[in-house]
Parts: C-alpha cells; structure tokens; sequence
C-alpha cells in the first residue's frame, strides 16, 4: 500500500518536472573518479568497516566496497566518504 | 560549522568500540552531533567530534552499549588550559600582536622616484617642514595636500602623485628639466669697465656706446661700452641723454705675475707597516670606540661608517664601522735638482690648466725656475688673454635744458 502511494506521489512528481529525489525520495550518489563519494538521502548506517559500508535507503540497501573507507563527515541526510572505492552495489 | 569553528571551541578525538558501533553512530546523526574524520580500526573506530557533542554522549552510549576513550584533545581551549603556565608567552604574544597594529598605523617608509633635479634628501627635508617624516601617524596624512604643497615649493615638478600603500609613502614625480627661472631685469643702467690694465684684443659692442676700440690700452676701472646714449640735434649739440645696460664682450692681454717658492727639504710620512684596527659604535652625538690604545703618537686614522637603515629612505643615526690606524714615522727628504725643477713646472702646469679651464688664453710664458742654496724659486710673467670687463652703475647725468625753453621762460 505504501509502495503504491511512493509510486503514486513520483509519478505525479514526473509530471510536474520535479527531481527525482524529491519525487520519489531516491538517494543521490556523487561519484568523483574512485576515490570520492558523496550520498544524499540515506537513512541509516548498517555496517561500517575500512573495506565496507552498508548503507540502507528508502528503497534499498546500498553496499560500498574498497579499501581505506574513510567517513570524512556525515549527518542524518547526508555522508561523504574517502578512499579507493571499487564497488556500489544496490542490494 | 567550519574547520577554524570546530578549533575555536575545541574538539576531542574518540575512540569507541561495543556491541553496537553503527546504532551509536545513527543515534549521533539523529541526535545531530557533529562527526567527522570516522576510520574503522581493526574492531574499534575512531572519530572527532566537539567539546559540546562529546557531553551529550552518555545517553547514547548507554544505548548502544558503547565504550567511548578520549585519545586526543584539540583547539584553542585545550591549548591555553595546557600552556596555562607559559604567562609570559601569552604576554608576549599579544603584546607583538598589539605593537603590530600600533605600528602598522605609522609610515616607516618615504619613497620617491621618478626625481632627477631634485635630491631625495632634498624632498624629504621639504617633507619634514610639512611634518611629514617617517613614524608620522597615516591617518594624519592628506596625500592631495603633500601633492598640491610639493607642486608649489618645486616649480619643475610638472606632476606628483603621492599614495599610502601599507606603511610606506609613495611620492611619484615628474619633472620639467627644461623649465627655468625667469631672470630678474635690472633696470639700473650699466657700463662695462674694465678691470685689468691691459691692451683691447677684441671687442664686440652689443648694446651701449663704445668708448674704446681694438688696440687700445685701457687702464683697471677706466669705461670701455658707456651705458649712457647721448641724443643730438641737426646741429650736433647734445639735448639729451638715454640710459641702458651697456653689454659686449671684450678681450683685454694682460700680463699676471708668477711668483713661488719652496724649500729643496721636505718632510715625508714614511708608514712603518705597523697598524691598529678597531670597531667604532657612533649613536647621534655619542661615540664608542673598541680598540686598543695607538702604539706611537704619529698615525693616519682611517675610518669607515655605515648608517642603519630601517627601510630606504628611513636612517637612524646609529652607525658602526671600523677604525684603522696606520702608525708612520716622519723623515726628511731633499730635492734633487731635477725633482726640484720638475715640481715647480707641476705646479706652474697645474695653474695654467685652471686658468685655460677658466676659459682664459695663455698667450706668453716668461716663467723662470732657479735653484739658490735651499729653495727653488719660480719667477716671471704669464701674458694672457681674457674676457674682462665687469659692469658697474653709469653716472647719471642732468638733462641739458633747451634753449627754447628757456628763452620762453
């Protein structure tokens, strides 16, 4: 039901030109090169390790991979995180 | 909240480790605690966060069942609470931070550039009277009056620019070389006398009448160019007179007397090689002298100064240098006779090129040298040919009274 009324509100959301992050309150990932990676909109941390980071979203998990993963600084609604980055997976 | 905020009010560096590490984390977002600089080491984490934070941690530990160390204070409240001892350091810290600004209000630097008639020295002299110098307060200073006063004490500066760039004076000038001064017209009439008995060479009248012509002899005061201009009637009977500045250029041959004399013995310094060094400290009137006392009572001294300088123009009138003192003997030396005669012809060279420099033609030698027992002597007549006149007031003469009128009177 949820889901449906999330699907509802973007795809009025779409009509209205409106960002996708706002629409549908989907996180937004920057990426810069591999070393760098700044989230938006995340819920919570799940797990934290200097090799991964798991994150939850609203609609999914999403899982960072690398090494030296460092959290240069976070807040409840965003995160910018260091190191060499290999994988993001959307779990 | 930036870098210099968080070192301002202090921040601790924490290392914590439990059960739950990533509920203590979500709770600290949630709680709206700063963190940053998160690394995970090994089981534990590391992280920084504020003064402020760090006291609202407790609840949160409880919760996730964290154990929470301090292993590093940072900031400007945990540096004063470590050097709260070091009073002086503080003291003198703030009193440099003080003395900075007091003297950063002053100028400490007079530049000037772009004079070449005028000398520096010369300007910041000028500068001085308008009470502007170095040390003199910035806020006191009006750049467009220094600029306005300078165009009116130095005529052929055509431009000044005058600026405070930091703690320096910037005077820019430009100046007109060609510019000079207008001469004052002497109305006085005037006649050309002459000043040396002698025999007219040449003779150039430009204004005035003339009294003597080329190849006559004229005595020392006697008139040569007349300023007075007689005015004549049909007849030839003088009715009046017209006064000017006489001006010409006249060349009188006159003849100078020559005559020197010296001894054949002379005394010479002969240096002994022996000399003394030592350093000098001058503060205005004041002198201080490091040295050893001077092994013999005849010596040369020889002293170097240098002035400091703060900045450029800025001299403090302390000097240091070096004292030498280079200890001589004197001996007594006789002219040869040739040495004797060479001398004497030195010396009668050096006047005839001082007199040839002076624009005066040497047109007769009659010098002669002779040696009698212990003096050489140098005797004779130099004949020579220069401009040679000198102005002085003309007579003023009364009005000759018509006849006419006079019969009518």
């Amino acid at each position: 039901m949820k889901r449906k009324l999330g699907d509802l509100t973007g795809r009025i959301g779409d009509s209205l030109d409106i960002p996708k992050d706002l629409s549908y309150r989907e996180s937004v990932l920057t990426l810069t090169g591999s070393r760098e990676l700044f989230i938006e909109n995340y819920r919570c941390i799940r797990r934290y390790q200097d090799t991964c980071i798991l994150l939850l979203s609203k609609e999914n998990k999403i899982q960072i991979e690398g090494t030296k993963l460092m959290i240069v600084y976070y807040t409840d609604v965003e995160m910018k995180i260091t190191g060499n980055i290999c994988k993001i997976l959307f779990l | 909240m930036g870098k210099w905020e968080f070192y301002r009010k202090g921040y601790v560096r924490l290392r914590f480790w439990g059960e739950n590490p990533e509920r203590f984390l979500n709770l600290c977002a949630y709680h709206k605690i700063p963190v940053w600089k998160l690394i995970s080491i090994d089981k534990a984490y590391e992280m920084n966060t504020t003064v402020e934070g760090f006291r609202r941690l407790g609840g949160i530990c409880r919760k996730s069942r964290v154990k929470v160390k301090i292993i590093g204070k940072y900031g400007l409240p945990f540096f004063f609470y470590r050097n709260k001892k070091r009073k002086a350091f503080f003291l003198g810290f703030f009193l440099g931070l003080g003395l900075l600004f007091l003297l950063s209000g002053h100028i400490w630097n007079i530049h000037v550039e772009g004079n070449v008639y005028n000398s520096t020295q010369m300007i910041l002299n000028y500068l001085e009277e308008l009470d502007v110098r170095h040390g003199a307060l910035k806020k006191d200073l009006d750049c467009a009056y220094i600029a306005a006063r300078m165009r009116e004490e130095f005529p052929d500066i055509t431009w000044v620019s005058v600026k405070i760039s930091g703690s320096r004076l910037i005077l820019e000038i430009k100046e007109n070389g060609a510019l000079e001064e207008p001469e004052e017209e002497e109305t006085a009439p005037l006649d050309l006398t002459a000043r040396t008995t002698g025999t007219i060479v040449s003779m150039v009248t430009r204004r005035g009448t003339p009294l003597k012509k080329q190849g006559d002899t004229c005595t020392a005061g006697e008139i040569l160019v007349s300023g007075r201009l007689d005015i004549k009637n049909d007849s030839g009977e003088i009715i009046g007179y017209e006064y000017t500045q006489a001006d010409g250029d006249i060349y009188i041959r006159h003849d100078l007397e020559y005559y020197q004399e010296f001894s054949m013995d002379y005394e010479k310094p002969v240096y002994t090689g022996e000399k003394k060094k030592g350093i000098l400290f001058q503060l205005g009137g004041w002198y201080l002298q490091l040295k050893g006392k001077s092994p013999r009572e005849s010596y040369d001294r020889v002293t170097s100064l240098c002035q400091i300088k703060l900045t450029e123009n800025f001299k403090l009138p302390v000097y240091y240098g070096t004292v030498t003192e280079y200890v001589y003997e004197k001996q007594t030396f006789i002219y040869s006779r040739e040495e004797a005669r060479q001398k004497a012809e030195e010396n009668l060279g050096r006047l005839l090129e001082s007199l040839e420099e002076k624009g005066v033609q040497i047109s007769g030698n009659h010098v002669k040298i002779g040696i009698q027992g212990k003096t050489c002597t140098a005797r004779g007549t130099l004949t020579v040919i220069e401009k040679n006149e000198q102005k002085t007031l003309t007579e003023i003469l009364e009005q000759p009274t018509e006849r006419n009128r006079q019969k009518d009177e």
